[in-house]
C-alpha cells in the first residue's frame, strides 16, 4: 500500500454550524498533515501565519463527501465542519488523504459519498470504512461470515488477511469440515450459506484463492458445497459423483514429471469448475480469472510435451508396430494429440508453430498414416481435424520442401474426399484441401524449413514458393482430385454423390477464383471440367448438388473471363442450367431464386462484353425458357434495345475501352464482384499472360475458335 | 429410416442423438427448405417467436404455453443457437418438427445461423464438447444455408396489409419485398449487402432514415424509412427479433414494427421475460408473455462435462 504523505495546500472556504446555520469562517488553503497525528490544517489565504482550522482526524468520525467539492463531518465533541473546495480536484485529493489514513493510521474513521438517487433524496455509499476481520467458519456464524466476505471484497487489507487465512491457517479445511458436518446433520440453511460463501469467494476473482480450490484435498469439498444452491432449492447437482466416477485421467504415455502431472489434474479441475459447476454463475472477471489460469497451465504443459526428450518419441513409437493389444492405446494417442493440437490453437503464432513443428519432427505422420487406415471412423475424423488445425496455421509445416506440395498429405485427403463413406469426414477433407490450396495461406507461411529464405527477400520468395507449390499441384494431385467430374456417375442421387460432387464444385470454383488464372484456367479447360459441372445440373441429381453446380458456374461467369465465357457458349454448358430454370419457373423457391440470380447477374453487367455475349447466346438459344420469367423477359428486351441502339449509333460508335463494372451490380454479391473487379485489372496488366494462355490452349486442345466474336469486340478487349 | 418421433423424445430429454441420425435429419431438412421461398408465404393464424439462443427448456415451456406443434402453427425468427447451453438440442428439436410437420412450423435465418458467429458464441464449442468433433456442427451449418430469409403473412380474411417477418430488419438495398426473390440465399451470411442487412439491422427511434449500425453489420433504420417501406409494400407490420427486450416485446413506429424476444432470463441471468406474438386470421395481434421457470431437476441448465481427459 502507498505510504501516506501530507497533501499540497488546496483553496477552501471553511464553515462551522452554529444554531443550525452554516457560518463562513474564512477562505484559506487546506492541507492534510501527519505531524502530531493526522489532521486537516487550513491557513488563511491573506495571512499564512493565521490558522483558520486545525481538525484532528481520529476516532470513529464519519466524513461525508457531498457533490464534488464538499467534505462535511462532525467531530468527537459534536462540532460540525464543512470544507468547500474551489476545485473538485482539491476535494478529491483530500478525500484520498482520508482514505489512506483510514487504511493505515485510523482504521475506524470512514468516508462516505452522498449521492442523489433521482427523485427520492440521497443515499450514502461507503468509500472507506472500518475494515472487518475475517473469521473462521463454525456451525453458528455462517451468515455473519458471508456478510463479512461480501463487505470485505472492497478492501485490499481484508483480502490480504483472508488470503492468509486460506493459505496458512486452513480456512478451506475448516469450511469443508463444516460442510461435511452440516451435510450429515441435514442442516440445509447452513448448506446454502456455505454455497453462497464459496460463490462469493469465486467472485473475488483472485487466482490465489481459485488455486486453493483445485488442491487435491479441497476440490471434492468445494464442488460438494456448490451442489447446494439456494437458487434451485429443491434440487441438487451431482458434481462430486461426476468428478469421482465419470471422469478419468488417461495416460497414454505416463508422464514422469510429477509437477506436470499435478498441473494436468489441476487444469482439468479448473475446466470442470469453469464449464460445469460454475458455468451459469461466472461474471466476466471471474471467468477471465479462471481462463487465464488455465491458459498459463496449458502453456507449461505444452512446453513440457514439446521439450521432454521422452514423451513424444515414446508416443509416436506406438504407431510403429500395432497389434490387437496396442490398437486401443494407439487410438487414445490420436485423441491425445488431437486435444493438444486444439489447445495449441489458442496460443500465439510462435509457440504454436514451435509446438506443431515438434509434433511433425517427432513423427506425427506415423500417427496420421495409422489413423487413416484405422477402421474406427473416429480416428479418421480426429486425424483430419488435427491436420486442419495445423495447416490452417501454416500450410507448409507438413512439407519437407517448400516448393513442392507434399503429395502424401494431399493424396490422403483426396482419397478421403472421394472414397470415405463418412459424410462429415468428406467435408472435413474438403476443408483441409481448400486450406492447402489457398494462396493466401501459402503466402503467410512462416517457411520454417528453410532458413536461407531470409526476411529481406521474403516477398520475392513467397511468390516463387506459391507458384512452385501450385504448379506441382496441377502437375500431380489436381487430376486425381477432379477426375470424378469427367466420369459418369453410378448413383447420381445418393447422398454420398451429392456431398462429394458439391465439394468438388466448390473446390473448382475456388481454384478458378483464387489461383493464378493461367494455371487454373488451362487446367480446367483442358480437362473439360466445366462440361462436367454443366452436366451436374441435370435432374437425375439431387437439388442440393444441382444448386452447387449452379453456384460454381455463376462464380465462373463472375470472373468476366473471355476464355471461360467462350467455352461456356461453345460447349452449350448452360443447357442443363436452362432446363433447371424451366423446371422451377414460377415456383418461387430457393432453386428458382438461385437460377434467377444468374440471369440477374448477366442483366446487370450487360454493358460488359462477356456478359453481352452470354446474353446473346441465351436469348438466341433459350428464348422460350427465358420468356417464362420477368427477369428473362428483361434480358430479352435488353438484347433488342441494344440492337436498336447499335443500329442507330452505327456511325458514331466508339469502342469501350475498359470493362468497368457498373455501380449497380447486384448487392448481395458485392464481396465477389469487388474481387472480380480487381482481377480484371490484373488481367489487363499482363497481356502477355493472356497471349501465352491462348497459345497453350490452341496447341493443347484445339478447343477454341475465335470466329464467334466480331473483330470489333476483339479490339475492345485490349 | 429415421424415427423422427423418437428423436423428438430424446432431444426433449437432452439425450445424445447419434451423429448419423443428425446427418440424415439435416439432409431431409435441406430437401424441404430448398422448396421454400426467400420470403416464405405463411397463412395466419400463426404464432411468431423471437430469439431462443439454445435455451431448450424455455423453448419447451413456450410450447407448453402456446401448445405443442402441430396444434399451433409456428414461425421462428432465427437465432436458435449460441449463448445457451442447449443450442444443438434446440435446433434439432425445431428441425424435427419442421421435417415432421413442414406446414405447421417455419424457420427463418438469424444472424447467429452462421459458421463464423457460431464459432465464437458457443454452438461450435457445444458440438465439440458433446461429440468430440465438429461434424455435427458442420451438418447444422449446412442447413443454416438453406433457411429462408424471411416470411410474409397475408390474411385472406382481412383487407389490412400483410406482415413481413425477418430476423433483423430493413436494408437500404431494396424498396420492395419482391426484390428479395433474386438472392441466391444458399451461402454463408455475407458481411454486407441485402442478405446481411435483413439479418443484422435494427430499428432506431431517434433517427429518420439510415445510420451506421454499432454492430458492424446491417444498418439502423428509422421511422420514415419504415413508414415508406410499409406503405410501398402494403404492410401493416414488420415483426422482427434480434434485440433483447426486457418486457418480451416492444412495438415502435406507431405500431408499425415490433421486436419479439422469446428467451426468458437470457443467458440465465438477464432477468427479462419473453414473449410470442400470435396473429389471428385477421392479423390481430395477441402477445403472450412468459418467464423462465424450472419444472424439474434435469432442467438446471448446465454444460455437459467432458468425460475423458488427457490434459
Amino acid at each position: 500500500m502507498d505510504a501516506v504523505r501530507p497533501t499540497s495546500p488546496r483553496r477552501v472556504k471553511v464553515y462551522t454550524l452554529e444554531d443550525d446555520k452554516w457560518v463562513d469562517r474564512g477562505t484559506g488553503y487546506c492541507s492534510g498533515m501527519l505531524e502530531g497525528g493526522p489532521h486537516f490544517l487550513v491557513r488563511n489565504e491573506n495571512d499564512t501565519s493565521q490558522t483558520l482550522l486545525k481538525a484532528t482526524i481520529e476516532g470513529s468520525t464519519q466524513y461525508q463527501r457531498q457533490q464534488d467539492t464538499l467534505i462535511v463531518w462532525t467531530d468527537s465533541q459534536g462540532n460540525d465542519y464543512a470544507l468547500s473546495f474551489q476545485e473538485p480536484d482539491g476535494c478529491l485529493s483530500l478525500c484520498e488523504f482520508l482514505i489512506n489514513i483510514q487504511h493505515t493510521i485510523e482504521p475506524n474513521i470512514s468516508l462516505v459519498a452522498v449521492v442523489s438517487n433521482g427523485q427520492d433524496g440521497e443515499v450514502t455509499e461507503v468509500i472507506a470504512g472500518p475494515v472487518p476481520e475475517p473469521c473462521f467458519p463454525t456451525d453458528t456464524n455462517l451468515s455473519e461470515l458471508l456478510e463479512l466476505l461480501n463487505q470485505g471484497a472492497k478492501s485490499n487489507k481484508f483480502k490480504d488477511t483472508l488470503l492468509d487465512f486460506i493459505k496458512n491457517d486452513g480456512f478451506l479445511t475448516k469450511l469443508i469440515e463444516t460442510f461435511h458436518r452440516n451435510e450429515q446433520n441435514k442442516n440445509l440453511v447452513n448448506l446454502y450459506y456455505l454455497c453462497d460463501i464459496v460463490k462469493t469467494l469465486v467472485f473475488y476473482s483472485e487466482s490465489a484463492i481459485m488455486e486453493t480450490f483445485v488442491d487435491d484435498d479441497a476440490i471434492d469439498g468445494i464442488v460438494g458445497i456448490l451442489e447446494y444452491d439456494s437458487e434451485f432449492p429443491n434440487y441438487k447437482t451431482n458434481n462430486r459423483q461426476y468428478l469421482a466416477e465419470k471422469t478419468s485421467f488417461k495416460e497414454v504415455i505416463p508422464i514422469q514429471n510429477d509437477e506436470i502431472k499435478d498441473l494436468v489434474k489441476r487444469t482439468f479441475r479448473l475446466y470442470f469448475l469453469k464449464d460445469v459447476v460454475l458455468a451459469r454463475l461466472l461474471d466476466d472477471a471471474s471467468f477471465n480469472c479462471i481462463s487465464t489460469m488455465i491458459h498459463l497451465n496449458e502453456d507449461q504443459i505444452l512446453k513440457f510435451i514439446r521439450l521432454d526428450p521422452e514423451f513424444l518419441p515414446a508416443l509416436f513409437k506406438l504407431y510403429d508396430d500395432i497389434n490387437d493389444l496396442s490398437v486401443s492405446k494407439a487410438r487414445d494417442g490420436i485423441k491425445l494429440i488431437h486435444q493438444f493440437t486444439l489447445i495449441a490453437k489458442k496460443f500465439q503464432p510462435v509457440p504454436r508453430s514451435e509446438f506443431y513443428k515438434a509434433l511433425i519432427d517427432q513423427g506425427l505422420v506415423r500417427l496420421i498414416q495409422f489413423a487413416f487406415k484405422d477402421s474406427a471412423t473416429e480416428s479418421r475424423i480426429l486425424a483430419t481435424e488435427l491436420i486442419v488445425a495445423i495447416i490452417e496455421h501454416d500450410v507448409l509445416l507438413f512439407n519437407k520442401n517448400e516448393t513442392e506440395i507434399d503429395t502424401t498429405l494431399i493424396s490422403i485427403l483426396i482419397e478421403v474426399l472421394l472414397q470415405d463413406p463418412n459424410v462429415g469426414l468428406k467435408t472435413q477433407a474438403f476443408e483441409a484441401i481448400k486450406v492447402l490450396l489457398d494462396p493466401a495461406n501459402i503466402a503467410q507461411s512462416t517457411l520454417p524449413f528453410n532458413s536461407t529464405l531470409g526476411n529481406a527477400d521474403s516477398n520475392v520468395d513467397t511468390s516463387l514458393v506459391e507458384s512452385g507449390y501450385l504448379q506441382s499441384f496441377y502437375k500431380g494431385a489436381a487430376e486425381k482430385l477432379f477426375s470424378p467430374l469427367k466420369k459418369s456417375i453410378s448413383s447420381p442421387s445418393s447422398k454420398s454423390t451429392t456431398i462429394t460432387y458439391s465439394n468438388l464444385c466448390e473446390l473448382l470454383n475456388f481454384v478458378a477464383r483464387e489461383h493464378d488464372r493461367t494455371l487454373s484456367k488451362t487446367f480446367i479447360l483442358e480437362h473439360h471440367l466445366l462440361r462436367g459441372i454443366g452436366n451436374l445440373h441435370h435432374k437425375r441429381y439431387s437439388l442440393q448438388l444441382r444448386l452447387s453446380a449452379l453456384r460454381c458456374i455463376k462464380s465462373i461467369i463472375m470472373l468476366d473471363d473471355e476464355d471461360y465465357v467462350r467455352y461456356l457458349i461453345e460447349n452449350d454448358v448452360l443447357h442443363e442450367f436452362m432446363n433447371l430454370l424451366r423446371e422451377t419457373a414460377r415456383q418461387n423457391n430457393l432453386v428458382n431464386s438461385a437460377c434467377l440470380s444468374v440471369l440477374h447477374l448477366v442483366l446487370q453487367n450487360k454493358a460488359l462484353m462477356n456478359f453481352k455475349a452470354l446474353r446473346n447466346y441465351l436469348v438466341a438459344k433459350y428464348l422460350d425458357t427465358l420468356s417464362l420469367d420477368p427477369i428473362g423477359l428483361e434480358l430479352i428486351a435488353s438484347g433488342q434495345d441494344a440492337r436498336e441502339e447499335s443500329l442507330q449509333a452505327e456511325i458514331t460508335e466508339v469502342s469501350p475501352t475498359s470493362p468497368d463494372i457498373p455501380d449497380d451490380v447486384e448487392q448481395e454479391n458485392s464481396p465477389l464482384t469487388s474481387k472480380n473487379a480487381r482481377r480484371i485489372e490484373d488481367d489487363l496488366a499482363t497481356p502477355e499472360k493472356k497471349k501465352k494462355l491462348n497459345n497453350i490452349i490452341l496447341k493443347a486442345g484445339k478447343t477454341f475458335r475465335i470466329n464467334n466474336y466480331t473483330e470489333e469486340e476483339e479490339a475492345s478487349e485490349t | 429410416m429415421l424415427h423422427i418421433d423418437k428423436i423428438i423424445q430424446d432431444v426433449r430429454k437432452c439425450k445424445i442423438v447419434p451423429e448419423n441420425d443428425i446427418q440424415e435429419l439435416c439432409f431431409l431438412a435441406q430437401e424441404l427448405l430448398i422448396q421454400e421461398s426467400n420470403i416464405q408465404l405463411v397463412d395466419p393464424p400463426v404464432t411468431i417467436c423471437g430469439d431462443i439462443h439454445g435455451q431448450l427448456h424455455d423453448l419447451l415451456r413456450l410450447f407448453k404455453i402456446s401448445s405443442e406443434p402441430p396444434h399451433t402453427k409456428y414461425l421462428f425468427l432465427g437465432d436458435f443457437v449460441d449463448r445457451g447451453f442447449y443450442s444443438l438440442e434446440t435446433f434439432l428439436l425445431l428441425l424435427c418438427y419442421k421435417v415432421r410437420y413442414p406446414d405447421r412450423i417455419f424457420l427463418i435465418r438469424g444472424n447467429h445461423e452462421s459458421r463464423q458467429i457460431t464459432s465464437v458464441y458457443g454452438f461450435y464449442d457445444e458440438c465439440m464438447r458433446k461429440y468430440g468433433s465438429a461434424n455435427v456442427w458442420r451438418y447444422c451449418c449446412d442447413v443454416f444455408d438453406y433457411l429462408a430469409l424471411g416470411a410474409y403473412i397475408l390474411s385472406g380474411a382481412s383487407a389490412d396489409g400483410g406482415v413481413l417477418c425477418v430476423h433483423g430488419g430493413l436494408s437500404p438495398a431494396i424498396e420492395t419485398i419482391d426484390e428479395i426473390r433474386l438472392i441466391d440465399r444458399k451461402q454463408e451470411v455475407p458481411h454486407d449487402g441485402l442478405m446481411c442487412d435483413l439479418l443484422w439491422s435494427d430499428p432506431e427511434e431517434n433517427i429518420p432514415a439510415w445510420a451506421v449500425s454499432p454492430r458492424g453489420a446491417g444498418y439502423l433504420f428509422g421511422y420514415t424509412e419504415t413508414e415508406r417501406f410499409l406503405f410501398k409494400n402494403n404492410l401493416s407490420l414488420i415483426a422482427r427479433a434480434h434485440q433483447l427486450v426486457m418486457e418480451g416485446y416492444k412495438e415502435v413506429f406507431d405500431g408499425g414494427l415490433v421486436t419479439v424476444w422469446s428467451a426468458p432470463n437470457y443467458c440465465y441471468r438477464c432477468g427479462n421475460v419473453a414473449a410470442v406474438l400470435t396473429l389471428d386470421d385477421n392479423l390481430n395481434r395477441n402477445y403472450t408473455v412468459f418467464d423462465s421457470m424450472l419444472q424439474d431437476c434435469s432442467e438446471i441448465p448446465s454444460k455437459k462435462p467432458v468425460a475423458d481427459y488427457f490434459l
